[in-house]
């Protein structure tokens, strides 16, 4: 019971160490550059990236979190102390890469389902970049924004403005048979991607606020404090009871509505996608482990409704079609059954860019949740598994920089984000590889879709933003 | 050994202690951020390993799946060959087809038992089939079951439109009876509900209508112009192969059979050479079934297609052949089909070949012939009905000229005599005696005539067809010689023609023959050949000796026209010398002149030689009931004889008319080819006085003209004049003006106004001798004119008529009458 006492990361602060006496020396070792700046540093500069002459990758290595992260909030005091940092680079080259080449492998795959349903092979290409090219403004003004402004009162207006939108969905015309855009002129919207950011604000704003409550338990009273020293046992309950009140609860009531209401959509993959970044927040944020056992319960509990009661529409046939998509390959399992058909044309160097046979209208809307189908047929599994390393390489980065920076704030925004590119990607690749049943998740920064790509880019300004308050000295 | 694992396992375990000891120390953002770590950590491996396992490990089975899906491979059907015959005419092309065939499962997934009668009934109607066949075919056990080869474009238009419709489609989510929701694809037919369609959400309206489908239903409607309607049958392109409007030398061309593929005779014989290769591209196709632009360059093949194939047969020839033969095949009641053959005995070209009855290629599996078909509906029981019809097409698809032997009997005979004139055993002036017959060792073998030719010469002996006179010749030969100049004439090989099954006949070897068998032997018994051997060996006798090679086939020519490969004369060996042969003709010339056995087959004007075979087959089973013997009555006729040009076998097996001879039923039918197929060949005609006075003359018109003028005219032609009336001026003659008649005719005119020529009534003349003939003609005022041969002689006996028995004509009207010779014993 020790550990309920314990008061996060605030009470073991050393303080006085800063860095380990191998990387002073690395150093000191190190010669000062004063050549010329290699011309990618030149080009960031241009574009108002500030380079600094004394920046080094961080050292990321598994041993170094592992071991070192003790000692990073630390270093990220020290670091605080000296200076302003920079947008960090590597994090905005890696959200650059995946956007180009997303923009890329979506304009391969898309151009013949566009063509086969709309006549115009550039219908998926031309949306996607009049949607991009505001996506990359946004995303450069977000990041001039302090992060600490979406703190609050704000977060809390969007949450609302987001509660708004998702109402507002009902009252527009439905697409494909579900509620799920909004209609303004021309421009469509997905409110759902919205509410997974403002989610994430709320949450880390909770967090931030109410750090100590919910990593440690107060007594309410002193009878409260009388009951529960009878035994351990009753001190559990009572630990548990008043953790729900300040380590779930509050989570709960915040997202509560947006899920009710993207179920009601319908719109699982948010719902799902939503429910993992928050319980990440909140794992993070130290709610009790025994929480995490019961939302295991009931997450199990839920599967066995669906799959053997069929209390959700489709859920069953889902499920059917998961653990043998090949016994209705023409009908229901089509979607699987190609998708694996593409991945498996792959083989190891890909048909070649441009190549995928199965795009021919074989792969159920290529441009969008099978996007990675396509990757894996014209890029190989090297190509397949080097892109799952930019992302890897993208969530790795996230991370770091939302752990290394010293305002809770933003460090829990910091593995929102990141987490929701991170969980996005994995469901993405387990759906079309057939290892888990399909719910319908874009593959972020590939998956066609102007709200989408948008948010996506919004979020990434945030990041930058929070990797500006993050040292880029330390880690 | 073991310390070292021991230091391993010891050495790992403080590790793992260490990081437990550090996990411990970590505070619980950190301690928590690492077991987010090891998760995230874990589910890349976990997708990762996933992807290895897809697209490295067992991969294959999915790629093959796709690229089965994928491709489409195309086949261009390569044109088979045309087969013309020496004119180039086309006797045989190939066109555009289309191939029908039925899906039974995907049919009887889609449709309930009455759809499914009502889709049969659909598709036999269009095309042209029996709703049974097509009914049966749909509930084959099979995944395709062809219906037809031969669909031709109108038939392929109206499957095209009953299979595809313009429609509109959509995937409806319904509820099922067991609970369960399911996407069902819906189509109404754009006839049955016009054109305002409106798919809005969840809801559907037909005009203005609404179709009330479930609200949670996902509606896509499509406009499909060519939605399959109909499905479970397909429709392949495929060529054809067409023939004339009345198919001939059916049985030396065959037929190409369900695939495509030639069967019998040339067809099967030049099947790797008419054939061509089927083009085959492989193509990308989308899953909507449109192209892909991938290209398969190195799985597609071009379509190269077949060569055609010149043949040596004539197709004016080869008609004239099928004309008499069939007719021959009907009057005589020949039960086992008969064959016929034309030669080029210079160059063993064949100029024509012919099986009757024969059948329709286009339809090959009917069996046609009559005698079969009495037989076959004569059987009860289904299955020995089916052995029965099986039997009676593979004797249709016979080309009994090259697949069948028989003994040639005496048209055999000029073989055996050739044979003892080369070996120099016997000479022109020979005589020999004829008893009836003629005792070989122990026993007694018969002469065709028992009263016996008595004494005659060589040339008589061939004339009146004597076996006795033959067996000496043979018995002089002896079986050394026999055997040889029987080798040498190419009878114990088949001849190498260039068409398929050819067999050849059975003989006795040299070391086994005894002197009966050379006896027998001698006079085309016991042995049997092929027409085509034989046709071969009698134009070695006649064309100077040389044994030629027969061939049907021209040459062989590429789609551009190249020559690929052309047959030539091949001289297999002289057999004979040509002073040997110039007597031969001589005395096949006499055999077919008056008094010969062959007489038959002569023609005014022309020169001809001939013999005349008749052979008794060993009775079947089925006929021993009946006592009646069988006979195979055969001819071989060569004109001119004098310098020989073509050679004509005709060879009728088991014929059931009243007569059987071949000096009697087989001779006539040489005749009337000759008579068609040399003034075609241009052949020189050289009349005898006798000839010509039989000859037809332009009858000259004379009505309107004065009586006395009509009769100085007609006179002054050589037609006697019988008057009518007896008015100045002629109004009517009969045989009328610029028709012709025999010189011996006699005009009938009438003159005035008031003469008219009276009607008689034609009457029966068949059967009867030349002079009963003629005067029942004079009786009734008729004309005659004699054709065939025997009417100047007591053995002549009228055979056919024209105007038939019973019609009325007018006096004066010229009837034809043929006789033949009869009482031949050849």
């Amino acid at each position: 019971m020790d550990r309920v006492s314990k008061d996060g990361d605030t009470k073991r602060l050393p303080g006085s160490k800063a860095g380990s006496p191998i990387r002073a020396e690395q150093e000191t070792a190190r010669p000062v550059k004063k050549e010329k700046a290699p011309l990618w540093e030149r080009a960031l500069d241009k574009l108002g990236f500030e380079a600094d002459p004394d920046f080094r990758m961080p050292d990321l290595s598994p041993a170094n979190i592992w071991s070192g992260t003790k000692s990073a909030a630390s270093d990220v005091r020290t670091v605080m102390a000296s200076k302003p940092a920079a947008y960090d680079k590597p994090l905005f080259i890696i959200i650059m890469v995946l956007v180009i080449v997303g923009f890329i492998m979506m304009s391969s795959a898309s151009y013949a389902y566009a063509f086969n349903q709309y006549q115009d092979s550039m219908h998926f290409i031309s949306k996607q970049f009049l949607y991009t090219v505001p996506g990359i403004f946004l995303m450069v003004l977000f990041s001039a924004i302090s992060p600490e402004k979406f703190k609050g009162k704000s977060a809390y207006l969007l949450w609302i403005f987001s509660l708004f939108l998702l109402v507002l969905v009902f009252f527009m015309e439905k697409k494909n048979g579900v509620n799920r855009w909004i209609f303004i002129g021309p421009i469509n919207f997905q409110p759902s991607e919205f509410a997974k950011f403002t989610a994430i604000l709320v949450c880390a704003t909770y967090i931030s606020c109410h750090y100590k409550e919910i990593n440690m338990v107060t007594y309410k009273s002193q009878k409260a404090k009388r009951f529960a020293a009878k035994n351990g046992f009753l001190k559990w309950v009572y630990c548990l009871y008043r953790s729900f009140q300040t380590a779930v609860w509050p989570f709960l009531w915040r997202i509560l509505p947006i899920l009710a209401l993207l179920i009601k959509e319908p719109h699982l993959s948010c719902t799902i996608i939503i429910l993992l970044i928050v319980g990440t927040m909140m794992f993070l944020g130290g709610t009790r482990w025994e929480f995490f056992f019961m939302l295991f319960f009931v997450a199990v509990l839920a599967v066995f409704l669906i799959v053997v009661w069929g209390v959700v529409p489709y859920g069953r046939t889902r499920f059917e079609i998961w653990m043998d998509p090949f016994a209705d390959a023409k009908g229901d399992g089509w979607q699987n059954v190609q998708s694996l058909y593409a991945i498996s044309s792959g083989g190891i160097f890909g048909a070649g860019f441009g190549n995928s046979r199965q795009k021919y209208m074989y792969i159920s809307e290529p441009q969008n949740d099978f996007i990675f189908a396509v990757i894996c047929e014209e890029l190989g599994l090297v190509g397949a598994i080097v892109i799952i390393l930019i992302f890897v390489a993208f969530i790795w980065r996230g991370f770091a920089l939302s752990l290394a920076n010293p305002n809770r704030f933003q460090k829990f925004v910091g593995i929102g984000i990141t987490s929701q590119i991170g969980y996005q990607m994995i469901l993405n690749v387990a759906v079309v590889t057939n290892l888990v049943p399909n719910t319908g998740i874009s593959l972020p920064f590939f998956s066609s879709g102007g709200t989408s790509i948008l948010m996506l880019l919004a979020e990434m300004g945030v990041l930058l933003a929070i990797s500006r308050s993050s040292p880029n000295k330390v880690i | 050994m073991i310390n070292v694992i021991q230091s391993f396992i010891t050495k790992y375990i403080g590790k793992i202690r260490g990081y437990f000891i550090r996990y411990k120390r970590l505070d619980r953002f950190s301690a928590r951020f690492s077991w987010l770590t090891v998760v995230i950590a874990v589910c890349v491996l976990a997708i990762i390993g996933n992807l290895f396992n897809l697209m490295v490990f067992n991969g294959e089975k999915n790629q093959q799946a796709a690229a089965s899906q994928q491709l489409k491979t195309t086949t261009i059907p390569a044109n088979r060959g045309t087969i013309y015959d020496v004119n180039g005419n086309k006797l045989v092309q190939s066109a555009a087809a289309w191939v029908v065939s039925l899906e039974p499962k995907t049919l009887n997934a889609e449709y309930s038992a009455e759809e499914l009668e009502a889709v049969c009934h659909t598709v036999s109607e269009i095309l042209g089939m029996s709703y049974e066949t097509v009914l049966s075919r749909s509930q084959y056990n099979s995944s395709i079951a062809k219906l037809t080869v031969k669909a031709d474009k109108d038939q392929k238009d109206k499957l095209m439109a009953y299979i595809y419709r313009d429609a509109y489609t959509c995937k409806v989510q319904e509820t099922g009876e067991d609970g369960k929701k399911k996407k069902v694809e819906k189509v109404f037919l754009a006839e049955e509900i016009g054109s305002k369609v409106i798919a809005r959400g969840g809801d559907f309206y037909i005009n203005g209508k609404y179709i009330g489908l479930s609200d949670d239903s996902e509606i896509e409607l499509r406009h499909e112009e060519k939605y399959q309607y109909i499905k479970g049958i397909i429709l392949q392109n495929d060529t054809n192969r067409y023939y004339r409007d009345h198919p001939i030398a059916v049985n030396v061309i065959g037929y190409t059979n369900f695939d495509n593929e030639g069967s019998q005779g040339l067809e099967s014989y030049y099947n790797e050479e008419l054939r061509g290769v089927d083009g085959k591209t492989r193509t990308a196709k989308n899953s909507v079934g449109g192209e892909m632009p991938f290209e398969y360059n190195d799985s597609s093949t071009k379509t190269i297609d077949g060569n055609s194939i010149t043949l040596t047969i004539d197709s004016k020839i080869q008609i004239i052949l099928e004309k008499y033969l069939r007719q021959a095949v009907t009057d005589n009641k020949v039960q086992n089909h008969a064959a016929g053959i034309i030669m080029n005995v210079n160059t063993g070209a064949v100029l024509a070949m012919a099986t009757m009855p024969d059948y329709d290629p286009s339809d090959y599996q009917t069996v046609t012939d009559p005698v079969a078909l009495k037989k076959i509906n004569s059987i009860q029981d289904a299955d020995a009905r089916k052995k029965a019809v099986i039997e009676a097409q593979a004797e249709q698809w016979k080309n009994k000229a090259v697949n069948d032997t028989y003994e040639p009997g005496s048209v055999f005979k000029p073989i055996t005599m050739s044979s003892a004139l080369e070996e120099g055993v016997t000479k022109l002036d020979d005589t020999f005696v004829c008893k009836g017959y003629r005792i070989v060792g122990k026993r007694r073998v018969k002469c065709a005539k028992t009263s016996g030719h008595g004494k005659e010469t060589l040339i008589q002996a061939m004339m009146n067809s004597c076996n006795p006179a033959l067996m000496e010749l043979g018995l002089r030969l002896g079986v050394k010689n026999f055997s040889k100049y029987f080798k040498s004439y190419g009878l114990t090989a088949a001849t190498g023609i260039d068409l398929p099954g050819e067999s050849s006949g059975m003989y006795h070897p040299e070391e086994e023959m005894t002197e009966l068998d050379l006896a027998i032997c001698s006079f085309g018994q016991s042995m049997t050949v092929t027409p085509i051997q034989m046709i071969t060996a009698m134009s070695a006798v006649v064309n100077g000796g040389y044994l030629l090679k027969p061939y049907v086939v021209e040459k062989i020519t590429d789609p551009n026209g190249n020559i690929v490969m052309s047959n030539q004369k091949v001289v297999r060996r002289q057999v004979i010398s040509k002073d040997t042969s110039d007597k031969m003709r001589d005395i096949l010339e006499a055999t077919a002149n008056k008094g010969g056995t062959a007489h038959n087959v002569y023609l005014p004007g022309y020169r001809i030689g001939g013999k005349t075979g008749t052979s008794e087959k060993i009775a079947k089973q089925a006929n021993t009931k009946t006592k009646r013997k069988l006979y195979v009555a055969s001819f071989c006729g060569i004109a001119p004889i004098d310098n020989p040009e073509v050679a004509v076998l005709i060879m009728l097996d088991e014929p059931q008319g009243t007569r059987h001879s071949g000096g009697s039923i087989a001779a006539p039918v040489v005749r009337g080819i000759f008579s068609e197929l040399l003034p075609y060949l241009s052949v020189e005609t050289i009349y005898s006085e006798e000839d010509l006075r039989l000859m037809d003359t332009l009858v000259p018109s004379v009505t309107d003209k004065n009586k006395e003028e009509a009769v100085q005219i007609l006179e002054k032609k050589g037609f006697n004049v019988r008057i009518i009336g007896n008015g100045d001026t002629v109004t009517a003659q009969i045989p009328s003006g610029g028709k012709t008649a025999p010189k011996s005719c006699t005009v009938v005119i009438t003159t005035g106004s008031d003469g008219e020529i009276p009607t008689v009534t034609v009457p029966d003349l068949i059967g009867l001798s030349p002079s009963r003939v003629a005067y029942a003609v004079k009786n009734k005022n008729l004309n005659i004119r004699y054709t065939g041969t025997g009417y100047d002689s007591t053995s002549g006996l009228s055979s056919k008529q024209d105007p038939p028995a019973g019609s009325i004509v007018e006096e004066g009207t010229v009837v034809t009458v043929e006789f033949t010779v009869d009482g031949i014993n050849d």
